[in-house]
């Protein structure tokens, strides 16, 4: 289980999730990724940013991780383009649209999601980080 | 990636979503937090979530799919009149690619320099607290970017 005020340990599984508020699945992404982490002690979330612009501790942190999901909420693949553009090698990939049909609704969709939709996606991440530790 | 014509635009929900939101409240505003690993960081996103709640034209946008030259979110986000970056620290990653991608920021908060949160591991954040800095922004964005106007702006 997740604990309070501990200290920082590079986690065994990253994930990776796209978190665009753009869109309700990209914010499933990453309500489902807290709501993981805070069930798994040994998983981390990455920072998307920071690897986008290159931070040379975040990248260098990520590199040191044993196992990395990626997870995006939408055909663009916005975080496994990130991974690859920065040779992260990844485990497991999922993206919430194509995989397990969660429709992408637009233009206004931020908080447009269901506890079941949290729940499919978790229960996905779930699935591939159980293979993992 | 620079900024296109609307018409030139090929991905045909970027270019409605541009066109229909700038017609119905002329001016949009993006609001992005980081989202990033730490708790401050996933709190930037959440008072991002907070704020888009309660001003009608300000949208969370997609700025990392500029990096892979994502076209329809990245001109959407390149369209927008007004850009507020939540960074959760100093590293301010998010404002960063901004910059990148040539905008001016018009309001730009690190979490931990603006308001003295402290930047630990994991994602659980004070709540109120969260809330109480989304009110502080939604402040400012009405006072130094919609200067008075934001009673006119019609409900999303």
């Amino acid at each position: 289980m997740y604990q309070k005020n501990k200290k920082f340990e590079i986690p065994r599984v990253g994930l990776l999730t796209c978190n665009s508020g753009a869109s309700n699945t990209g914010s499933l992404t990453g309500i489902a990724a807290i709501e993981i982490i805070k069930e798994f002690d040994e998983v981390g979330i990455l920072s998307l940013p920071s690897l986008a612009n290159g931070v040379p501790r975040q990248v260098a942190i990520a590199k040191k991780i044993q196992h990395i999901v990626v997870v995006d909420g939408c055909k663009n693949s916005c975080a496994r383009n990130v991974a690859e553009k920065l040779g992260l090698k990844y485990d497991a990939y999922l993206n919430i649209e194509k995989d397990i049909v969660i429709k992408k609704i637009g233009p206004f969709s931020t908080l447009q999601y269901s506890k079941e939709e949290i729940a499919r996606v978790k229960n996905e991440i779930e699935k591939l980080i159980r293979k993992m530790i | 990636m620079e900024k296109k014509p609307v018409e030139e635009i090929k991905t045909d929900s970027a270019r409605n979503t541009i066109i229909n939101q700038h017609k119905k409240f002329d001016k949009t505003i993006s609001v992005n937090g980081c989202f990033g690993s730490s708790n401050i960081g996933q709190k930037a996103g959440f008072i991002a979530r907070e704020i888009v709640k309660q001003i009608p034209n300000a949208f969370m946008r997609c700025p990392i799919a500029a990096f892979p030259e994502i076209e329809g979110p990245t001109q959407v986000l390149l369209h927008d009149d007004y850009h507020v970056v939540i960074d959760g620290c100093k590293a301010r990653c998010l404002a960063k690619s901004y910059e990148k991608l040539g905008l001016k920021v018009d309001l730009s908060y690190a979490l931990d320099e603006h308001f003295s949160c402290e930047k630990k591991p994991g994602p659980e954040f004070d709540e109120e607290k969260m809330k109480e800095i989304a009110e502080k922004i939604v402040k400012d964005i009405k006072e130094k970017i919609l200067k008075g106007e934001w009673k006119n702006v019609s409900e999303k």
